[in-house]
């Protein structure tokens, strides 16, 4: 009995994996296709979506099978809750790098208003949180959730940034106006995939310690 | 084994007492059984010599004075009527006439019989005698049947076998002990060098066969494993196998440092998913791919680095076992062919620019657009263009021989000191214009090698250091023994080469400042054939230049190159 809900966990474990793999390569197709104004790339990261969905109800599928029929406690019930919170948050990654590249798609055939320095280095960072809490919860690592949880500020200022240089550039030409709000939402998703990021590396904090930091304490 | 000992003795048991019981008592009956007739006879005898001494057979009222004697007496008539008894009353009993005793005495004179009661516990023997007067004299004696006799013993028997029984168990305890504490005391790793029964040495004599193909086929497999983790362990190219459920069942050390260099040991991965080494989707989708039955290949690229993954299912009958995964570093094979592509690139680039000068200087020579007085200027560039494009052709010629290593020239010995006075000699009309002075120190060392790429060498890295030279600069060649080996230094005190670009002179086609290169002439392939050279030869270069200060390239030559030094 013990060896098939060990067996059911590790199924879950790669699972959740998996889904990982997919969102990190969903938001690298989506940046790149960003910066590179690739509308191919950009395709792929929206491919991405539909499997990633897929991926989510499969997941949600065996927290609830190994929930009813196993009726796992202490850190095993942990792991699968945390799962069970965790599959959301990715999803909802998965979406915004689908609207990042909807917005790319949009903005292919015309040059940018300025240079996306601001902007790649969100990507790069949110990207990178990204992988940093699947590795998190991969190898229960405790130390790189909390680097996940912390790099959050640098995305936020980052944000502000963008969000300033934008207005400025509005107020030289209201002409930019249009791809200025596209490019805010684009700042705008990278910033919420960061939030995601974080909720990941929390749901792996709750995972590993038992306590979660929303929590009353 | 208790088992079957303790049953087998208790079985043993119960039929032997059984089987005793009923002989024994069956041999004392019959002895009993004599004894009692013979004991009757014996009183009958008795008691018809008394009647014979009386002669009278009133007298026999006198038998009811032994009327409690041990044997009964019955006086029947010869119509079968009781006459008398010893111990019942005689008027009460029946009609004896049919008795087989008392028929039997009608007939001979006497005779014997013998009855079981009707509950079978008692039997009796009678004896009659027929008397002169016509009357008969029955005795007769009742003692216990055979039946009863065993009832009675019944307890006896019971009491015996449980006493018997004890002991058994308590014996087959003892000898199942016994017989099995040698055999546990047995060594099986030598299994001949027990003394035990001699009935167990078929047994051990396999045994120690057995154990002997164990080893034998143990060492072979620790052997097999020790090959496999040899060949695996030292290859370049990384391994994994993989079960059906993506779990790796081996891994070798290159594998890991290929993915994960991190981690330290292959050990702590194996049994674990390899999602836990790499998330690469391509790499994902081609085991999911390869777990189905088909063969993949995939790039995967890693921090800068690209490899080919081949992945071959493991075919388990008719189902899928596992997968064989080869990571193999295409990083150079990359880098080259990026390189070539390059190198193509720059080589019709370089010939298509004095090409256009040439084909726009004629063009206009042929429509009579330049005045008589400037055909001369006119043909001087064209000359210039088309030396500028023999040298290069000649540059990418060397360079291209030297990179498919076909030089037909024979290694033969060669004075460096020589040479290097020959090239300077060459250069000598260089130098003049552009006022450096050439010099040439050292021993008169001699190596080992093609003179003709030698040359070649020394020539790049003289016209070099004269061309980047100021008017006025120097430039020293140097010829000298050091550690073994012949060092060849060439230095100057020209422009030098900025540190950044240090790492690039080398390339085919790299200039530092093109401009200024346009202007000295040079190819931007010099110092690509000296690295080829060098390499030719085994022998290393060393750079080391400050800007503005001036440049020294060392060039050390192996010892083994001096054969004939």
């Amino acid at each position: 009995m013990r060896h098939h809900f060990d067996s059911l966990l590790d199924q879950l474990n790669d699972a959740m994996i998996v889904m990982g793999s997919l969102i990190e390569s969903a938001i690298s197709s989506a940046t790149k296709a960003l910066v590179e104004q690739d509308k191919q790339q950009a395709l792929k990261a929206i491919a991405f979506d539909q499997e990633i969905d897929q991926k989510e109800k499969d997941i949600e599928a065996l927290c609830l099978k190994l929930l009813l029929q196993q009726q796992p406690v202490a850190r095993d019930l942990r792991q699968i809750s945390a799962a069970l919170k965790m599959i959301t948050d990715m999803e909802r990654i998965g979406d915004q790098a689908t609207d990042i590249s909807e917005i790319t798609i949009l903005l292919a055939d015309t040059s940018y208003i300025k240079k996306l320095e601001h902007i790649s280095l969100m990507a790069i960072e949110t990207g990178k949180m990204v992988t940093d809490a699947v590795d998190a919860f991969v190898q229960n690592d405790l130390v790189k959730a909390h680097g996940v949880i912390d790099a959050d500020d640098i995305v936020d200022n980052l944000f502000v940034t963008v969000k300033n240089d934008l207005i400025v550039l509005i107020n030289e030409d209201v002409a930019n106006g249009s791809q200025a709000m596209d490019l805010l939402m684009v700042a705008k998703y990278y910033e919420r995939i960061g939030d995601h990021a974080v909720n990941i590396a929390e749901w792996v904090e709750f995972s590993i310690t038992g306590t979660h930091r929303n929590s009353l304490k | 084994m208790g088992r079957i000992i303790l049953r087998n003795m208790v079985l043993l048991t119960l039929i032997s007492v059984t089987i005793t019981s009923v002989f024994t008592v069956g041999a004392v009956y019959k002895i009993y059984n004599d004894t009692t007739r013979s004991e009757l006879k014996a009183d009958a005898l008795f008691v018809l010599g008394l009647i014979d001494e009386r002669d009278d057979l009133d007298q026999l009222t006198d038998l009811r004075a032994i009327q409690n004697f041990h044997t009964r007496i019955t006086t029947i008539a010869t119509n079968g009527e009781v006459l008398f008894d010893n111990w019942a009353d005689h008027e009460q009993m029946d009609n004896h006439l049919s008795r087989r005793e008392v028929q039997g005495a009608l007939q001979d004179g006497f005779a014997e019989s013998f009855r079981l009661s009707s509950t079978l516990g008692s039997q009796t023997f009678y004896y009659a005698v027929l008397l002169d007067d016509g009357t008969i004299l029955r005795f007769a004696k009742t003692t216990e049947s055979v039946i009863f006799t065993l009832y009675r013993l019944l307890a006896l028997i019971g009491l015996i076998v449980l006493g018997v029984t004890l002991v058994a168990i308590f014996l087959a305890g003892r000898m199942t002990e016994g017989i099995m504490t040698p055999i546990n005391n047995i060594d099986l790793d030598k299994p001949l060098g027990n003394d035990v029964y001699d009935e167990l040495s078929p047994l051990l004599t396999r045994i120690a066969r057995q154990n002997r193909s164990i080893d034998q086929q143990l060492s072979l497999l620790q052997h097999k494993q020790a090959e496999f983790e040899a060949i695996t362990s030292n290859m370049t190219e990384g391994l994994i196998i993989l079960d059906s459920t993506m779990r790796m069942v081996s891994l070798n050390s290159s594998a890991l440092s290929i993915l994960n260099p991190e981690t330290a040991t292959a050990q702590e991965f194996k049994g674990k998913s390899i999602l836990l080494l790499t998330r690469d989707m391509d790499l994902q989708r081609a085991i999911t791919k390869s777990l189905l039955g088909e063969r993949a290949e995939v790039i995967l690229s890693v921090n800068d680095k690209s490899y080919e993954v081949y992945l071959n299912p493991i075919f388990d009958g008719n189902s899928i076992g596992g997968l064989i995964l080869i990571f193999l570093d295409i990083t150079q094979k990359y880098e080259v062919e990026k390189m070539r592509r390059e190198f193509s690139g720059n080589v019709s680039h370089e010939l298509k620019t004095p090409l256009t000068s040439i084909s726009s200087y004629s063009e206009l020579m042929k429509n009579d657009m330049v005045k008589p007085q400037d055909i001369q200027k006119f043909s001087q560039h064209i000359y210039d263009e088309t030396q500028r494009m023999i040298a290069l052709v000649e540059d990418i010629l060397q360079i291209s021989r030297l990179d498919e290593k076909v030089v037909p020239n024979p290694r033969v010995s060669v004075n460096l000191l020589e040479l290097a006075k020959e090239v300077v000699d060459r250069l000598e009309p260089v130098a003049i214009k552009k006022d450096v002075t050439v010099s040439v120190t050292g021993e008169s060392l001699s190596i080992y090698g093609d003179r003709q790429v030698l040359f070649e060498m020394i020539y790049n890295l003289c016209d070099n250091a004269i061309k980047y030279n100021r008017s006025g600069g120097k430039v020293n060649m140097d010829c000298v023994s050091h550690d073994g080996k012949v060092v060849l230094k060439v230095s100057d005190n020209g422009i030098g080469i900025p540190k950044q670009y240090q790492g690039r002179v080398f390339e085919r086609f790299y200039r530092v400042d093109t401009s200024h290169s346009k202007k000295t002439g040079g190819t931007g392939l010099g110092l690509s054939i000296v690295k080829h050279a060098v390499k030719h030869h085994n022998a290393e270069i060393k750079l080391e230049s400050v800007e503005n200060e001036g440049t020294t390239i060392r060039i050390s030559f192996l010892a083994e190159s001096r054969r004939l030094g």
